[in-house]
This record gives C-alpha cells, structure tokens and sequence, in this order.
C-alpha cells in the first residue's frame, strides 16, 4: 500500500461510506436475473378464454339454428302438436282467436297480455336501425362542434401575437423583418401549430376503476317445452315474448385490460298457449276440470262453468267416472323476475372505439307469476302461480360489445347477448319450459 | 468456519440455486457499499445505476466461479471497479498526457480551505474529473492500486497514471479553492 499524503487521506475518508440504491435497482436487477418467467402463460389462458367464449357463442348460435330449422319456425312462435291437426299456423291462431272469442275478451286479451302474432324481429330491426342511426349522427356531430371549437380557441389565443416570437421566446430580439425572411419561416410556422392540434390524440380511456352503464333491451327469446299428450283432433301453439325494463351494470376495469361486472335487471316474460279443439278431462267427484299449460294443469269446477256456453258432453272414453269436454282455451302465464348478472370478460380499445367481449352467469329470481285462463264464452280467470315455481333460475351468457367513447368518461355502446337457461323455469311438480334469448342492448355507459 | 463464513457459503449456494431470497439477502448486504463505488467512477447517478446494473449481473452470473466465500467481499468489490473502468472506457474519450515531473511538484493543499467541503460536494467534484483521472484516482486512493497495477489494469504506462492523479489532485483542489471564494463573497 503506498502512502497517501494529506489531501488524498481527507478525500478519501469523505469519499467512503454507503449511498443507497433505488428500490428501483433491485427490482431491475431482479427481472435481469431472476428465474425465467412463463411469460406465455398468461397469454395462454388469455386466447383460451377468448376461444372459450367464442366457441360458445358460435355453439349457441349453431344450435338455434339447427333447430330452427328442424321446427321450420323462423319466429318465436313455436308449435307443437298432434300429428293429424295442420291448423297450426300464427295466423290462423289469429283467425282462430277472432272468430272463436267474443270481442270484449279479445280486447282484453289485448290489453292484458299483449299477445302478438306480429313477428317480433321486424320490429327489432326496424326500431334499433333507428336509434343507431341517430347515436351514430349525434356523436358525430358532437365530434365535429368539439373540433370546431378548439380550433377557434387555438385562433384566438394566438391572435395578436406574433407565432415567430411565440417560438422564439419573449425575451430573444427580433432581426429587421425582411420580405424573404417571412416567406421562409412564418407560413410553416402556423401550419404546424393547426396541425399538431388537429392531431391531437384523446388520452387512452381503457384503464383500471369502475364504470356504470345504463342499457335498453331488446330481446328474441326461443322457447322450449316438452309437447303435450293430446287428442287426436287437437292443436296446440305457444308463443314467449319478453318486455326488459332498463338495466344498471357496474364493472371494475382490472389492470391489463380484464373486466368484472355485476348488474341488476328486470324482465316481464309471457308464454301465450292456445289449445284447439282439445279434450279436458273432469277426474273427481267434484267435476273439476284440468285444463293444461306449461306449468301443470289448471283446475276448473263445472259450477264456476254452469253458466256459460258450454259444449255438449261427447261420449266418455274413460269410463262414467270420468267427464270431458272438447273446447278451445287459451293460457297466458305471466313471470316478472329480477335479473342479476355476473360477467368477467376482457376489452380493447381501438381508438375511439372499444370491443369488449364477456361471459358468465345470469341469477334469475322470479318475484311473481301470474296465470290466466280464457275460454270462449267466459270471463278470464287470473291465479297467482309464484309459489308453485321454483323461484331461482339460471342463464349462461355471452356478450359482445361495441362501444364508441366519446370522451374519457362516456361512451354509447350496443351489445349482442346470448343467453342459454341453464336452469330452466320449473313447477315444483317438475313441468317446466326453458328460455333461450337472443337479446340487444343498446346503452351509455359512464367511466369514473 | 467463521459465522461469516458460513453465511456467504448458504448465501452463495442457495444464489447459485437461483433462490430470490437469497439474491435479496446478497444484494441488502453489498448494493449500498458498491453503489457508492460506483457513484465515485461515474460521470453522475444515472450512469452509476448502469454500472451498478451490470456489475450486479455478473456477479450473480458467476458466482459459482469464487473459489473461496472468504473472499466474496474483495471478489464483489474487484467486479465492481472492474464493471466501472469497462463502462468508462467504452464511453470516454481520453487522450490526455503529462509531465510526470508535474505531479510530484504539486503543492500540498491548505488543508483549511478543502474542509470546508462535505462528502457530498467532494462526491460531486470526483464525477467532473476527467474519465482517466477519475479512474486513476478512485484506483489509486480508494483502491489502494500503485502506478504500476494501474498501468497495467488501465494499459498505459506508469507515468501516465501519476500525471492522471496530479491531473485529479489539481482539478480537485482548484474547484475547491472556487467554491471557498463563491461561499467568502456569499
């Protein structure tokens, strides 16, 4: 060790010692050196789930298709029925329901129940072509007034100030101006400030916090249930409509561009029957009479029919204990239940436009049921049927959203949704129907 | 074994096993003195994070090369001063040459005027040296390296090495006696 002398003594004792290092360092030395990640996994599960719900949406769709074309029904009108009847057809129900039920019943059946032989994907499309076109203008033009102004502000705040010495600096002398010396700077200048401005990117709108969205639903469901033993004489069609009262979701934006959400909703489904021609059977002592429908069997005594016009008893196939009648009815059940769906999904943004693709589950809890009978010839009889129903229901669900941001905070969107019952509407004795929806959300949606 | 030992030898084996903790553990116990090792070679702090980096790095990637964990101190700080002088030498450009004379006939500083200094101040005059002399300086009063090795480590010839430290010694106490004045007419 060689010798030091006084002045390299003293910085040398200043110059020892610790200085830490960012927390920063090690975390960077730790990625350079640390166990090789699987960097691909994430990706993995990433396109998995993507394919995942993909490949629902694709199977669902498949399958309603499929069996569109197996029932050769293009609304939802769906029919079943004995072999030997051809009677089918929703406008010969309509014809039906004209001339077999009296004209104060037919108003009320219209007021009441809403039923519709229209077919409801018309005036779908018609209504939401409409409301697109409209969002679609009116953002547009927001767009165009927003740009318009900010041009005129830019203008203006630069207006009686020089853009060379904007520049340049306020405090930098200004040469004697000559005629070559403008040409070749100030036109340039200016260009770029308006340009720059025009270009002027919105700050990126996807990320992390809560947003809530406010939807209107339109919906096409396709309903299931097992057919019906009747007669040989006998038709029978069905129809499900759905009204959706306006829906709240909120969803938590996870970081990396996952998204979880939770909603609360409304939905008034009708299941319209109408029976033809059909046998009803009187097994008791009492004489009550068993009128079918999708939930089990509507009980009548003879003595709330004494009056009416009831047919002529036809010979008994069943013996003297027994009684029926061949009639026409019509069922009408009416479910209003509370929807709360959970979705997990995940987005991107395009610009100004974002897509977003989710799934999961769909908890349908029915508050009431409601079920009313209709023969010719007699007032509508309205029973409660909640308590004879399972009360929670289950869909599955896929969604597709389209949504255009108009600004960091809010954004219209339109979102095709694929609902599948998982776990159908049921009676506790077991009869039940099960709902397939093809639905359309048209929404706004606000980010925090 | 010493209980020093015997913690550099887990240390080392469990760091050559790639466990994070240990990493951690190895990094806490050296990243503060050698921070300020490279503090004293770079030009400012950005540039010691990069020394400081890729010093680390290399040590992590060869420690299975120590031959005994007694010398895993002196092994770190030689990577570390080694690391600085590659950095230093990739980005300097020093083409510098003295009177080695010059060197010993420096006079000896007033010792009142540098005390006025703190460590922080002297940190900040060493970063404005020169490259060479800042490296001949650090290797030859922090490190204790002769003329000789430093002539050797840095390839140049033994002169050289003494007219960089009086290069050093000279800028050093010139900014020193500024600063005094600066502070006298404040």
């Amino acid at each position: 060790m060689q010798e030091l002398d006084a002045f390299e003594k003293y910085l040398q004792d200043q110059l020892k010692g610790h200085a830490a290092p960012q927390e920063l360092m090690w975390k960077r030395l730790h990625d350079a050196i640390g166990k090789p990640k699987a960097w691909y996994a994430k990706s993995i599960v990433k396109y998995a789930l993507t394919a995942l719900t993909a490949a629902s949406i694709g199977a669902g769709s498949t399958y309603v298709l499929l069996q569109n074309k197996a029932t050769g029904a293009e609304t939802p009108l769906v029919k079943s029925q004995s072999s030997q009847n051809t009677n089918s057809s929703p406008e010969k129900a309509s014809t039906f329901s004209s001339s077999l039920f009296p004209a104060g019943i037919q108003n009320s059946l219209a007021n009441q129940n809403q039923i519709s032989t229209e077919a409801p994907s018309s005036t779908l499309e018609a209504s939401t072509l409409k409301d697109l076109e409209v969002s679609k203008l009116e953002a547009k033009a927001e767009i165009q007034y927003q740009d318009q102004n900010q041009l005129k502000d830019n203008d203006n705040s630069s207006a009686g100030i020089d853009p060379l010495q904007q520049e340049i600096g306020p405090n930098a002398t200004l040469l004697p101006t000559t005629e070559a010396s403008l040409t070749y700077l100030k036109p340039n200048s200016i260009q770029l400030d308006k340009k720059t401005f025009i270009n002027k990117q919105p700050a990126a709108i996807l990320r992390s916090g809560f947003s809530i969205q406010l939807a209107n639903t339109k919906a096409i469901p396709t309903l299931e249930m097992a057919p019906y033993v009747l007669n040989s004489s006998a038709s029978h069609t069905q129809a499900a409509t759905t009204q959706q009262r306006a829906s709240l979701q909120v969803q938590y934006h996870l970081p990396k561009s996952w998204v979880l959400g939770l909603g609360i909703g409304q939905q008034q489904l009708t299941i319209a029957e109408q029976f033809y021609k059909t046998n009803v059977y009187s097994y008791d002592d009492k004489e009550h009479y068993l009128f079918n429908y999708a939930f089990g069997q509507r009980k009548i005594s003879d003595e709330e029919l004494e009056d009416g016009p009831w047919p002529s008893f036809p010979p008994n196939p069943f013996g003297s204990d027994t009684s029926h009648v061949h009639t026409n009815y019509q069922s009408d059940v009416r479910i209003n239940s509370l929807q709360i769906p959970i979705s997990f999904g995940y987005e991107r943004s395009f610009g100004k436009f974002a897509l977003q693709l989710t799934t999961g589950i769909t908890l349908n809890h029915i508050n009431n049921a409601q079920q009313t009978l209709l023969i010719p010839g007699y007032s509508p009889s309205t029973i409660n049927i909640a308590n004879s129903l399972q009360r929670w229901n289950l869909y599955q669900q896929q969604r597709l959203r389209f949504e255009y941001l108009a600004n960091r905070h809010l954004g219209i969107y339109l979102e095709p949704t694929y609902m599948v019952q998982i776990k159908n509407y049921k009676s506790v004795s077991g009869q039940g129907v099960k709902l397939n929806q093809m639905q359309l959300q048209t929404g706004i949606s606000w980010k925090f | 074994m010493t209980k020093e030992k015997q913690l550099y030898d887990d240390l080392i084996s469990a760091c050559i096993r790639k466990e994070a903790r240990a990493q951690k553990e190895l990094y806490d116990l050296f990243a503060p003195a050698m921070f300020k090792v490279c503090m004293r070679y770079a030009q400012d702090e950005s540039a010691a994070q990069d020394i400081f980096q890729d010093a680390f790095v290399k040590i992590f990637q060869n420690l299975h090369r120590i031959e005994s964990s007694a010398h895993l101190p002196g092994w770190i700080k030689k990577i570390v001063v080694y690391t600085a002088i590659d950095f230093l030498r990739s980005s300097a450009k020093y083409a510098q040459h003295q009177n080695i004379d010059q060197a010993y006939q420096l006079a000896s500083a007033d010792q009142t005027v540098f005390q006025q200094l703190g460590a922080e101040e002297i940190m900040s005059l060493v970063q404005k040296l020169p490259p060479r002399s800042r490296m001949v300086f650090n290797l030859y009063v922090m490190e204790g390296y002769t003329h000789k090795e430093i002539g050797e480590l840095l390839q140049i010839n033994e002169g050289t090495s003494k007219s960089q430290l009086f290069e050093a010694k000279r800028a050093l106490q010139k900014a020193i006696e500024k600063n005094e004045r600066i502070q006298m007419i404040g």
